[in-house]
């Protein structure tokens, strides 16, 4: 080649005002996101570094915390939690998976429905559960008010925490490995039986490398979910801290912000690489299974079957007794010495923590989490999918949008409070002070929305870029050679086309802001009390029955919700969807 | 008069060369193909001269207008993909109607033009259908209905017959060809599909490993093949290997003197060079083994391997000294006369006018 030549630049395309408008709105996304994600967890990360004065500090924080052996023990804990839970979960959620998706049982789609549905209860509500079975007064320790010999297994503590945290994790695990056990090719066990392969060799060689993929995932989630969870050890967890526990007794009892971030960091360091970790074994993920794969008929096995669904029957009667105690304590008038019906839990006056006025803020918060996140998350993802050019940037993005998955909700409140509720903020390296103009949103409903909306950001942002990687790139090439503007194809074509997608994003995290606690526990305004966190704070003063009653509200109003929108939606589906009827 | 112009168009992916130094000129109401095999770029030539990829060098000038930094929306053409890139969520009216809806035209007659596209591509009646409720063929020609709704200069398509079936795509195939005659739009295709350019196309642009083989009507294509890459890839070719004589129409093969019309060596070439001839298997000759012939120029013995029946013709494996050197295609009338049996041995005329000559570079 000529070198002359070669070092010629290459051709480059006019922008066009469209090309401009994208870019711009890529850029807004980008700040969107720094501003919410990586200038507040700075803020944390410095505050770590700081005395209580405000002053650098070093690593003094570090060292006073390992030297306080009150407080060191929580990391042992925590692990301890998370791995047991980890293991709990993602070994009985592989069997639920493998039972309703290579098994011949009946009721595969009652089983399914049940395992997910502790989605919609709070963990909080999970451990109010707990107690009514096998607390100081529960059905299981009293043995079922004094008719059989009481059963204690130790509640408060580890045993409390990991039952707690296997039930929060269980769901999650089934979902991402049922998802990863239905996508299989037939054709690969017709081929093993023709070679005359014993099932078990079948099993290791076809069934375990095929959902290697989806077992990193749920072992992943799990266990940063386990690792950081708040509301489980925060109500059951008695004497037995774990660092989710600690950041909040450090802030909100202790008034100690900068032991809190501290914590906070010990907290992100392993989700971080846990997350780093995931990400380097998912791009090494490539598509095993072709689109002409051939979907697998099970076949039945009068005894593997009846293996199955009685496991199946006792996982889904363990997750509806927790979530019909709830509703039956929250019930009765006295547990457990008076068990006559009586809705005076509903009656939130005498209880402590907002009350009904909670839970109308709740919802309202819940809503608007759902509408703005929809349409923050579905245009920066469309524009992280669909823009030409800007690669890198678009990338940057697309990393920004799945970091918050490593971000417990702990760690996102409390790195809020430090950046958004600070009078006036220092550039980086500098000496530059200004006045943060981003002060009003603190102590207001929007930064409870923002909170959420980036809390579930990583899942809602993946389903929506998933929906639009399956439309034809080439729908956008046609349009431009009919000079039609991207928002108008934007509009008509690929917005009907992932309102399905649209539509799940929409109730994730209507769903999850109606559950949350721990990013809220420390960003809710004194006159705007929230559901999730009255559940604690009743909890904590005593008030377990109200507790419970708020609990049911909740899972309930989620279950009801999801309901009323999916009939709702089923006509706007039906005409926007026409299309895939033949 | 020539309505699109490329010249010296390169595109790197990376450290792979998609195109090298492309240059070609296509004229008024033109029909082009752009045929090789997979990899050999003629997508991605199709894509830059839509705007789709951008070139690193080179420029592109459409009815005398520079277009080469324009981006395609503000291109004059229509495409039309393999996949059809129909928008499945809009009737087969409203896809053709989406680019006529934009231009300010009034509702009645956005309705009008959409009626008159529709029965262009013989499809009326169908509007209100939904692109899943439409076979892939009517599909594809809604996709073309859409492409030339907006009446581009260029019609651009990618593939367009591939994703169908054997008989749909043979009468869609003359149907696109007289549609564009009708309209008369210039039009570049790309195809892998050899039978394909050979009957749609005014010239066919031979594509390999980025640069352009040869550019020709069919028959200068089929009958001239300027490349060993070309004789062979578009229908099939014997390559035999031969040497130069002193006489620069004769050649030595299997030690017997071969006769060539038209053909000549490299200028340059001393005896003893070695060439290869080339032939069609269909222009193969059998002699019948009953009448001896008048001389021995141009003959080679050989031996019969095997008969492949293929319907209106027989396939020949003949074998040179024990190898798989010659096909023959004989018609089957003709190879029914000569009573053919596997291993029996075969004289096989090879013609000087249908010998092609191919010099080793």
């Amino acid at each position: 080649m000529n070198p002359a030549k070669s070092q010629v630049i290459p051709i480059k395309q006019i922008l066009t005002a469209e090309d401009w408008i994208k870019r711009s709105l890529l850029v807004c996304a980008f700040f969107w996101l720094v501003t919410v994600i990586i200038l507040p967890l700075y803020q944390l990360i410095a505050k770590s570094f700081l005395n209580q004065q405000g002053a650098w500090n070093g690593f003094a924080n570090y060292v006073q915390y390992f030297n306080t052996p009150a407080l060191s023990a929580s990391i042992y804990n925590s692990f301890q939690i998370a791995i047991i839970s980890t293991i709990l979960a993602v070994s009985l959620g592989f069997l639920f998976a493998y039972a309703i998706t290579r098994t011949a049982i009946f009721g595969k789609g009652i089983f399914s429905t049940i395992a997910t549905l502790p989605i919609y209860i709070p963990s909080v509500a999970q451990a109010i559960g707990l107690i009514y079975l096998f607390g100081n007064q529960g059905i299981i320790t009293k043995g079922f008010f004094g008719l059989l010999p009481g059963f204690d297994i130790n509640l408060y503590g580890l045993n409390g925490i990991v039952i707690g945290e296997t039930l929060y994790c269980f769901p999650l695990s089934v979902v991402i490995l049922s998802t990863a056990l239905r996508i299989t090719d037939a054709r690969l066990y017709e081929a093993a039986i023709s070679l005359r392969t014993p099932s078990w060799r079948t099993f290791l060689t076809v069934t375990i490398p095929g959902v290697k993929y989806g077992l990193v995932s749920a072992i992943f989630v799990s266990f940063m979910q386990a690792f950081t969870d708040f509301g489980v050890p925060q109500v059951i967890g008695g004497n037995f801290n774990v660092l989710a526990t600690d950041v909040y007794k450090q802030v909100i009892g202790q008034q100690n912000f900068e032991m809190g971030a501290t914590i906070s960091v010990l907290l992100i360091l392993p989700t971080l690489l846990a997350f780093g970790l995931n990400l380097w074994i998912a791009g090494r993920q490539s598509a095993l299974i072709s689109a002409k794969a051939v979907p697998l008929q099970p076949k039945p096995n009068l005894l593997i079957d009846s293996i199955f669904y009685l496991f199946c029957g006792a996982i889904t009667f363990l997750i509806l007794s927790v979530f019909g105690t709830i509703i039956f304590a929250s019930l009765v008038k006295v547990w457990p010495y008076n068990l006559s019906f009586s809705l005076n839990n509903y009656n939130f006056e005498a209880a402590g923590g907002g009350g009904m006025t909670a839970y109308w803020n709740t919802l309202q918060m819940a809503a608007y989490s759902a509408f703005f996140g929809i349409f923050v998350i579905f245009i920066s993802a469309y524009l992280v999918e669909k823009t030409k050019g800007l690669n890198w940037l678009r990338s940057l993005i697309s990393f920004l949008s799945t970091l918050p998955n490593a971000l417990p909700g702990m760690v996102l409140g409390l790195s809020y409070i430090f950046f958004f509720n600070q009078q006036q903020l220092t550039l980086p390296g500098t000496n530059i002070i200004f006045d943060n103009p981003l002060r009003g949103i603190y102590g207001t409903i929007a930064i409870l929305v923002i909170a959420n909306i980036i809390h579930y950001y990583t899942v809602s942002f993946i389903t929506a870029s998933t929906a639009l990687k399956q439309l034809d790139p080439e729908f956008e090439s046609v349009a431009a050679s009919m000079k039609i503007p991207f928002y108008r194809t934007f509009w008509a074509v690929t917005l009907p086309l992932c309102l399905p997608a649209v539509l799940e994003i929409g109730i994730y995290l209507f769903v999850n802001a109606m559950r949350t606690v721990s990013a809220l526990v420390y960003l809710y305004p004194p006159d705007f009390p929230i559901s999730s966190v009255a559940i604690v704070n009743m909890e904590d003063a005593g008030e377990v029955a109200p507790a419970a009653a708020m609990s049911a509200l909740i899972v309930l109003t989620s279950l009801v919700v999801k309901s009323v929108y999916s009939l709702a939606t089923i006509s706007l589906r039906r005409r926007t969807q026409a299309w895939l009827e033949r | 008069m020539t309505y699109l112009q490329i010249s010296e168009i390169t595109k790197t992916f990376g450290k792979f060369t998609a195109l090298q130094d492309i240059s070609l000129d296509v004229a008024q109401s033109e029909f082009i193909c752009l045929l090789g095999p997979s990899g050999c770029g003629k997508t991605t030539l199709l894509r830059v001269i839509a705007g789709l990829e951008t070139q690193d060098r080179g420029r592109i000038y459409q009815n005398g207008k520079d277009i080469t930094r324009l981006p395609a929306s503000k291109r004059d053409f229509g495409i039309v993909f393999q996949s059809y890139a129909l928008f499945p969520n809009l009737t087969a009216a409203q896809n053709i109607a989406f680019g006529l809806q934009n231009t300010g035209l009034q509702r009645a007659k956005v309705r009008d033009r959409v009626q008159e596209l529709l029965e262009l591509v013989g499809l009326s009646g169908m509007g209100q259908k939904f692109p899943s409720q439409l076979s892939g063929g009517q599909q594809q020609r809604v996709s073309l209905a859409r492409a030339i709704a907006l009446s581009p200069g260029l019609l651009l398509l990618d593939e367009p017959l591939s994703a169908l079936d054997a008989q749909v795509r043979a009468s869609l195939r003359q149907e696109i060809r007289s549609l564009q005659k009708r309209v008369g739009i210039t039009t570049v295709m790309v195809t892998h599909d050899q039978v394909e350019a050979l009957t749609m196309a005014d010239r066919i642009v031979v594509m390999n490993k980025g640069e352009i083989e040869q550019v020709g009507t069919p028959i200068q294509i089929y009958c001239e093949p300027e490349t060993p890459f070309v004789a062979n890839f578009i229908g099939s070719m014997n390559f035999l290997p031969a040497s130069v004589t002193a006489n620069p129409h004769k050649f030595s093969c299997f030690e017997q003197i071969f006769e060539l019309l038209n053909s000549e060596t490299k200028s340059g070439s001393t005896a003893g060079t070695q060439v290869s001839l080339a032939i069609r298997p269909e222009d193969v000759q059998i002699l019948n083994p009953a009448l001896s012939p008048a001389d021995s120029t141009n003959i080679l013995e050989t031996q019969l391997a095997n008969i492949e029946y293929m319907g209106s013709v027989h396939r020949l494996s003949l074998n040179i000294a024990g190898e798989p050197k010659l096909i023959a295609d004989l018609s089957a009338d003709v190879a029914r006369n000569l009573e053919l049996s596997e291993g029996m041995s075969i004289k096989a005329h090879l013609p000087p006018d249908s010998i092609r000559l191919f010099n080793h570079s």
